[in-house]
């Protein structure tokens, strides 16, 4: 993996949308910096312009003003190509929807990335079954996408989204399509994914999402409001959360008691 | 309770019935069993603590104001019988108080005890401003009382001893690390285990909780810039 | 009354919103039924056009002619023209064959009669110009003036002697010209030219073959029958040398100067349906997602599967009168300039009549319902609520095939063969699309390997070769825009599978190829089995007269280049929409 310091920098990132009359800065301003291996939880009410956030550092979108480093290396300049060989190797999408392609089998899904990357179809194959294995669908892997659980489907695209053992890995709102029980897998994907020192940008209105990161920052209106560092910050113990310290049984939240 | 009160001491001086009235304006239907022998009790406890002073003015100020809350008092007692005791673990005697002052009619409240009461001034002392600077920057869980919470932020948002926006963040940070641990916790159990549920239950009460602060943060951040 | 109203708003509203797929339709259409209409309409003009000319001159049912001049011969014609049917004769006459005729430095043969200065009763030729023939003056055949440009008042020389034109006549005594192919009398390629029986005399030479020739009018329309009764009494004598040409004959040889001309276009016509459709196809299911959102939002309030497909259905039908209408309009207008191919006739007007408009109608209507049908159950049928969401469901039961093999592939390829595999049925119409164009040019190839004929272009030979260029010239029109509308369609379906390649490092280079190389294996199964067609139709065409066949080389060459054009001509959809930015598109498909 890339030695950089920082997976990602931006320095008053900027994104409009629409015209004069319209116009919308659903990024404003923004300065970020990614060490390697965090995982930073992004969070907002809709239309905070969080997506549109991690658009700009996986270069689906370009930025219309500010400066974005990816791995060390400026890319707000590239063109459309360059940013998808960079892609390539540095970035590796999750999203809500799955996105996986229909009519290819979930192990051909994982494969794509790879021999997009020109990887051989022999190392490519070997890489997603090591892949489904660890998400544990080494049973589904010849299934196509329309055959497996929404559950399944993410943790395909989670796998994918590893094939090239990308520098980050950016999701957004992975579990918004999921019920809990699936939710919880993702989760501990990404736990797992986090405990290995892997990058992960998640972006996410589900508090419980966003607590899985060791630092969350929050969007209002295109901008940053609040930077937290989750990690390390001793939160009292485990046992007073269920209100087993002060032996009062646990109702409802509020003005019990 | 006597946090809340010297909290809303903070702003100004006050009258009692003054602070009764403030607390039934934030609290609602919930504020409608508050009766003014809560709040007297309260500061004389606060006095003896020597938090809260009192002082005499001129009784003719009093009196103009004094028709006009009492008005406001007697329209506002009909409502639900929602307890506004407080639940808090410091052990504080009006909440014991809470059901024996429901007894009392509203009429021999207002002909006996106002008189003489209401014509004092509530200030604090410099040891009660420092207790509710504390309070203030308390971050108060597991045991989350939405109401102290809400009227602290009340409170801080009168007297202006703090953003309202900033007690809302402290707070949300401490329930985000709580939700993060728990959430590991959940993570790290199988998914057959008889503790995952009551994880589970905590996450989704920290996720409740999370949640009322967003909208705690919607209310308070236009008011604030309005400010 | 209601739902007639809101089917009637559906539809007007659905037309506004793609007037440019309206509008496609009806040209399309239009070009497809109007060739057709054109191709089976010719065979009437030529007909028309001979009654017409026959009537006015009251043309002669049976032409009697003599190999010489003996008068044995003439007496033979006068006891055939005595025989109780004949109602009216012309002649008998002096002809002579082969004559050259010199004018505007062009020299032509002539077949010249020696007639009457006073109007016959039976072939009395109508004068177009100028008047009827007086001494020293030559009539020339209108059809014979027109090739030499001969006009009244022009000078020509007939077997050594100047005669001015006086005038220009049609007539039905003879074939039209360039004769189609007669064995006696007015010669294959020989013009026609009246004098007075004076002035032939003298250039009559033994070479030019002198003869006689008689007209006939008969009582029974049965020419063959007569011609029957007369051949022993004309064959007892040795002497006599008499050859019959009926009415049937001198008119089937008239049409037959479009025949080839009229299976071209009608072919022609079929296949430009059938080129047309694959464009169309593609088009109408551009739409489709479209369309599903709304049914479904009218399938939400109330509407009925039934009334959905109907609108759809309905649009397509009504879009198909007006290509059928526009169509007979424009082949009314083309037969009239291109439905006269000889100046030897007078020009008819040629209504078209039911003959023509039902198949002609019957070919919309079947590309409407090929177009529509597709859409039109998938919008009735799929589910209210996945119509509204606009995903609705295209869902895949079975891995592409090709995808073991396909790992080992560049990406532009492997993506390219994973969106031709997706769709069978557009796969099909490109590849019928691409062999209707490929039939034609391997057509028009055979055409230009035929050896050289000795004689300049026939009238027949070039119609049918303009008719066969013009086809041509429309298919690979139509051909462009199948290649267009195919890719676009391509990829607006894969959007969101190339959005995630893209996301995934694909760059726009390899989006396009794959746009791009998805068409190609359908438009060379096309090339491949449209080429024999072609041929196969070639040999149908000139009635088994085909000498050569094209090389093979010629063959591959033209194979190659139309998938090359369908290559080059998908470039452009698809690198417009290899442009557009991922990040929309996959938001889009969440909401």
């Amino acid at each position: 993996m890339n030695a950089a310091p920082f997976a990602i920098q931006a320095r008053s990132l900027r994104r409009e949308h629409g015209e004069q009359q319209t116009l919308v800065r659903a990024v404003d301003e923004i300065d970020l910096d990614v060490p390697t291996g965090q995982t930073l939880a992004v969070t907002g009410p809709s239309g905070c312009g969080k997506s549109t956030l991690l658009h700009l550092l996986g270069g689906l979108e370009r930025p219309t003003g500010g400066a974005l480093w990816l791995a060390g290396r400026r890319v707000d300049g590239l063109s459309e190509r360059a940013l998808a060989r960079l892609r390539r190797r540095t970035v590796g999408f999750v999203f809500q929807a799955f996105h996986l392609v229909e009519e290819l089998s979930a192990r051909q899904n994982v494969e794509l990335p790879a021999l997009l990357a020109g990887a051989s179809p022999r190392a490519a194959r070997h890489r997603a079954g090591e892949l489904l294995d660890r998400v544990g669908l080494t049973h589904r892997s010849r299934h196509l996408p329309a055959a497996l659980s929404g559950g399944e489907r993410q943790r395909v695209a989670i796998a994918r989204a590893l094939a090239n053992a990308p520098l980050v890995v950016l999701a957004d709102e992975p579990t918004g399509n999921l019920d809990s029980a699936a939710a919880r897998d993702v989760l501990r994907l990404f736990e797992e994914l986090r405990q290995d020192g892997q990058t992960l940008v998640i972006v996410t209105h589900d508090d419980r999402v966003a607590a899985t990161a060791d630092r969350l920052v929050s969007m209002r209106d295109g901008a940053f409001v609040d930077d937290v560092w989750l990690a390390g910050a001793p939160a009292g113990p485990l046992a007073a959360l269920g209100g087993l310290a002060t032996g009062t049984p646990g109702g409802p939240t509020g003005l019990d008691g | 309770m006597q946090d809340v009160v010297l909290a809303l001491l903070a702003k100004e001086p006050a009258h009692g019935y003054q602070l009764r009235a403030r607390l039934r304006a934030a609290l609602g239907p919930l504020g409608g069993d508050l009766n003014a022998g809560q709040v007297y009790v309260t500061l004389g406890r606060l006095e003896k603590a020597g938090l809260v002073s009192r002082a005499d003015p001129a009784s003719k100020a009093v009196s103009a104001s004094k028709a006009g809350s009492a008005s406001k008092a007697g329209s506002a007692s009909t409502a639900g019988p929602v307890s506004a005791a407080d639940p808090a673990p410091k052990a504080d005697p009006l909440s014991k108080a809470g059901p024996l002052s429901k007894a009392d009619p509203a009429s021999a409240e207002r002909s006996a005890d106002r008189t003489d009461r209401d014509r004092k001034t509530y200030a604090l002392t410099p040891a009660g401003q420092r207790r509710v600077a504390e309070w203030v920057g308390e971050v108060s869980w597991p045991r989350p009382d939405l109401a102290e919470f809400h009227l602290k932020l009340v409170a801080v948002a009168a007297s202006r001893l703090a953003d309202p926006v900033a007690v809302i963040d402290a707070q949300r940070r401490e329930l985000l690390r709580r939700l993060r641990d728990a959430q590991r916790a959940v993570l790290a159990e199988p998914d057959d285990s008889m503790a995952a549920l009551l994880l589970e239950g905590i996450v989704l009460r920290l996720q409740a909780d999370l949640r009322w602060l967003q909208a705690c943060e919607k209310t308070w951040v236009p008011r604030g810039r309005n400010a | 009354m209601g739902r007639l109203l809101l089917v009637g708003r559906l539809i007007r509203t659905d037309l506004r919103h793609w007037p440019l797929l309206a509008v496609l339709f009806v040209v399309v259409v239009g070009v497809a039924t109007g060739t057709l209409a054109v191709g089976m309409t010719l065979g009437d003009t030529t007909r028309a056009d001979y009654a017409a000319t026959r009537a006015a001159t009251n043309g002669p049912d049976l032409m009697v002619l003599t190999a010489d001049q003996l008068p044995a011969e003439r007496t033979a014609l006068r006891s055939v023209a005595r025989r109780p049917e004949v109602t009216g004769q012309v002649g008998p006459y002096r002809l002579l064959r082969g004559a050259t005729l010199a004018a505007h430095g062009h020299r032509m043969t002539a077949t010249v009669e020696g007639r009457g200065t006073a109007p016959s009763a039976v072939d009395r030729p109508l004068v177009t110009a100028g008047r009827w023939l007086r001494p020293g003056g030559a009539v020339v055949e209108r059809g014979f003036a027109t090739a030499l440009h001969l006009r009244v008042g022009d000078r020509i020389t007939l077997a050594g002697r100047t005669f001015p034109v006086v005038g220009i006549a049609v007539t039905t005594a003879t074939g039209v010209y360039p004769g189609a192919g007669l064995d006696v009398g007015p010669n294959d390629y020989a013009g026609l030219v009246w004098l007075t029986d004076a002035d032939l005399r003298p250039l009559s030479r033994p070479e030019l073959r002198p003869g006689y020739a008689m007209g006939l009018t008969l009582a029974d329309p049965d020419v063959k029958a007569f011609q029957n009764a007369i051949r022993p009494s004309l064959r007892a004598n040795p002497d006599v040398r008499i050859n019959t040409r009926g009415r049937i004959t001198t008119e089937d040889a008239s049409n037959r100067l479009l025949a080839d001309s009229e299976s071209v276009l009608q072919i022609g016509g079929w296949l430009l349906a059938v080129a047309g459709l694959a464009g169309l196809v593609g088009l109408a299911t551009l739409r489709t997602d479209q369309q599903l959102r709304r049914a479904g939002r009218l399938k939400a309030t109330g509407a009925t599967p039934g009334l959905i497909g109907t609108v759809l259905l309905a649009q397509y039908l009504l879009l198909a009168l007006a290509a059928a209408a526009a169509g007979l309009l424009a082949a009314r207008l083309a037969v009239s300039t291109i439905g006269h191919p000889s100046e030897s006739l007078l020009r008819a007007p040629v209504p078209i009549g039911p003959g023509t408009a039902v198949p002609v109608c019957a070919l919309a209507l079947l590309v409407a319902l090929l177009t529509s049908a597709g859409p039109a159950i998938r919008v009735a049928r799929t589910p209210t609520v996945t119509a509204m969401a606009g995903t609705a469901g295209r869902e895949l039961t079975h891995p592409a095939g090709l995808t073991g093999v396909v790992g080992a592939l560049p990406v532009p390829l492997m993506l390219g063969l994973r969106l031709a595999a997706r769709r069978l049925r557009r796969a099909v119409l490109t590849a019928a699309g691409i062999a209707a164009v490929a039939a034609v040019i391997a057509g028009m190839l055979c055409w230009h390997a035929q050896p050289a004929a000795s004689a300049a272009l026939t009238t027949r030979t070039e119609h049918t070769y303009q008719a066969l260029l013009a086809i041509t010239g429309a298919l690979v029109a139509l051909a462009a825009l199948d290649a267009v509308v195919v890719v676009w369609s391509t990829a607006l379906d894969a959007r969101r599978t190339l959005a995630v390649a893209r996301a995934f490092g694909a760059t726009p280079g390899q989006v396009t190829a794959g746009l791009v190389l998805a068409p190609l294996p359908a438009a060379a199964v096309g090339a491949a089995v449209g080429m024999p067609i072609g041929l196969g139709l070639y040999w149908l065409v000139s009635g088994a007269r085909m000498v050569a066949t094209p090389p093979t080389w010629w063959l591959l060459a033209a194979g190659a280049a139309i998938v090359a054009g369908v290559a080059a001509l998908g470039a452009i959809p698809a690198r417009l929409d290899a442009r557009r930015p991922v990040a929309p598109i996959l938001d889009a498909e969440t909401r």
